[in-house]
């Protein structure tokens, strides 16, 4: 049988510790680690650090049962269509509703010019100050910190 | 799409459990299924790969709760872009890509990076250990697990995210070079000294003890 190489024998002492290595290179990596002791002590070292992996593997799982995981991921799913619904929903009406307005009052001549620049400046007003504190509850609560920890 | 979602008759008591035939198709059958709309399909394909996510997210950011926040959040971007991920390709991969993205944009968000874990005390592992164990057994693999976890945060990014992909979540070679976007021919190599290092920590923590 071919001898192998140590980046040869590397190779396949992975294979062999992820059960795919066929029984030809198993018989090439047995001959190349009774005679190279580095790679003997490599494999044994590895091997003994697998073990320890996978018993630790079987507890890294979710605290929350299975039921409640897809029960949490399909609400957020469901919550999901409903913000594209709203958000369609909102876009919608407050195109209608800014023409609406810029017909009503804007170029409604039976309105007087103070009448029609002080109801302007009333709305937009309303709308700077309420984009203003959404955007900093937003920004406060992206750039906190201390968002997650519990009271 | 979201939008295709049964909103009505697809919650959990009704959707088929592991006995059902879907369990056992492969993950390209599943995917093109939950493209047509089969939320039977799709809620499969969660319940195979929910582990592999929230075990990619734990070990990316150390946080259990956030772990499964972001999880959730993985396959919620997973169901919103099904419609244009090609069937034939390996879910796995694009899952963990997906995941990983999720904990870099997390920690991008809170100004954190990715550390050696000597801030936490405590590794996130549950404690739960074979009921036959007795409680000097679950002891000395607590103690094990616990220098595992502060060994594995030893690596550096690269030679953890390997040992991630294949030790803990059983990703083939194959699935290993797409996730990695690396050459299949790298993927052994790598791994070897990774696992070398990993081995060389754990033998040195064992003599300092």
């Amino acid at each position: 049988m071919k001898p192998i190489n140590c980046t040869t024998a590397q190779q396949f002492m992975m294979k062999k510790l992820d059960g795919v290595i066929t029984a030809e290179e198993e018989q090439q990596l047995h001959q190349h680690l009774e005679t190279c002791q580095q790679c003997a002590q490599d494999f044994k070292q590895i091997y003994q650090t697998k073990e320890v992996t996978q018993s630790m593997k079987r507890q890294l799982l979710p605290e929350m049962a299975w039921e409640d995981y897809w029960s949490h991921l399909y609400n957020r799913l469901e919550r999901g269509i409903a913000w594209i619904l709203i958000s369609i929903g909102l876009i919608l009406i407050l195109g209608y509703a800014a023409v609406d307005f810029v017909v009503t009052v804007v170029f409604n001549p039976k309105m007087g010019l103070v009448e029609r620049v002080g109801i302007t400046a009333l709305i937009l007003g309303g709308i700077i100050l309420f984009i203003s504190v959404l955007r900093e509850k937003l920004m406060t609560r992206k750039v906190d910190k201390y968002r997650e920890i519990q009271r | 799409m979201i939008g295709s979602l049964p909103l009505d008759n697809t919650m959990e008591g009704d959707t088929p459990r592991s006995s059902t035939p879907l369990a056992n198709l492969p993950d390209e059958q599943l995917v093109a299924q939950a493209q047509q709309g089969n939320m039977a399909a799709y809620e499969t394909l969660v319940k195979r790969y929910y582990p592999m996510a929230y075990r990619t997210a734990l070990f990316l950011l150390h946080n259990p709760d956030t772990a499964l926040d972001i999880s959730q959040e993985a396959f919620v971007r997973v169901h919103r872009h099904l419609k244009t991920f090609q069937a034939e390709k390996p879910f796995a991969p694009w899952l963990y890509r997906i995941v990983k993205n999720l904990c870099f944009n997390y920690q991008k968000r809170y100004r954190q990076r990715w550390q050696v874990f000597s801030d936490t005390a405590e590794s996130p592992i549950h404690s739960s250990t074979a009921p036959e164990a007795s409680p000097l057994q679950q002891i000395i693999q607590k103690e094990e697990h616990r220098r595992l976890w502060n060994a594995l945060h030893q690596l550096n990014t690269r030679e953890r995210e390997i040992i991630i992909l294949k030790d803990f979540n059983d990703f083939s070679y194959e699935e290993i070079a797409a996730a990695l976007e690396i050459p299949p021919g790298t993927v052994m190599s790598r791994l070897f000294y990774a696992r070398k290092k990993l081995a060389q920590i754990l033998g040195g923590d064992h003599e300092t003890d």
